[in-house]
């Protein structure tokens, strides 16, 4: 596996992680009281703290197992990143409109920001997963 | 998913041939990861056509010698182009 294979590959298990347990904690909290006191707002900085060191944990340790290969990356990576990066800004794309209609119909901030987050997160999981699809049968 | 490509190529062989070159040698030579080069022979990623001429250069034979595109190919595509 490239160096650039494995830092997607890890990236993407993060984000599902990461974001796995905060929507897991907000859905939960979302049982027990009304929208207006999910203290989703607070949850962002373990969240950003979180994907910050797990991302730095994984990176020194992919580059730790193979030092020759840290940080390298060519032609193949680049246009792979980029056909990910398409698949991944359709995602987003979608996402963003859940969310400007959920704006449009007066929903609460609360379901805005949580579909906007969502898109966000999707769009990178769809773009690792695709990269991480066509490093395996090819581009 | 993967578009499969019509391109060919005698990478393995011509590495083989060249004294055993190793494809992390033709990849340091060439400039691109062992994983890259890999692809390429295995027919999962067609190289931009400068890495296809370094990869010919490296090897020491013309490019026509490394990467084959049968005519075939290139028909059908014409006519599915028009």
């Amino acid at each position: 596996m490239a160096f650039k294979e494995k830092s997607t590959l890890a990236m993407t298990g993060i984000l599902v992680l990461v974001f796995g347990w905060y929507f897991a904690i907000v859905v939960g909290e979302l049982t027990r009281s009304p929208v207006r006191d999910v203290a989703w707002a607070g949850l962002m900085i373990p969240v950003v703290v979180g994907l910050v060191v797990l991302a730095a944990i994984a990176h020194a340790a992919i580059a730790i197992s193979a030092p020759s290969q840290a940080g390298r990356e060519d032609e193949r990576d680049r246009s792979l990143e980029q056909r990910g990066a398409q698949v991944g800004g359709y995602v987003l794309a979608a996402g963003t409109v859940g969310g400007l209609a959920l704006a449009v119909v007066d929903a609460p901030t609360f379901w805005i920001a949580q579909a906007l987050l969502a898109a966000l997160v999707l769009g990178e999981v769809a773009k690792g997963t695709t990269v991480l699809a066509l490093y395996r049968w090819g581009i | 998913m993967a578009r499969p490509t019509c391109l060919t190529n005698r990478i393995a062989a011509l590495r083989s041939d060249a004294g055993r070159m190793t494809q992390k040698d033709l990849a340091d030579r060439v400039g691109v990861t062992r994983q890259t080069v890999n692809a390429i022979e295995l027919g999962k990623y067609s190289p931009s056509l400068e890495v296809a001429f370094r990869i010919a250069r490296a090897l020491g034979v013309p490019l026509e010698h490394v990467f084959q595109y049968p005519q075939m190919s290139l028909a059908t595509e014409h006519k599915s182009a028009s």
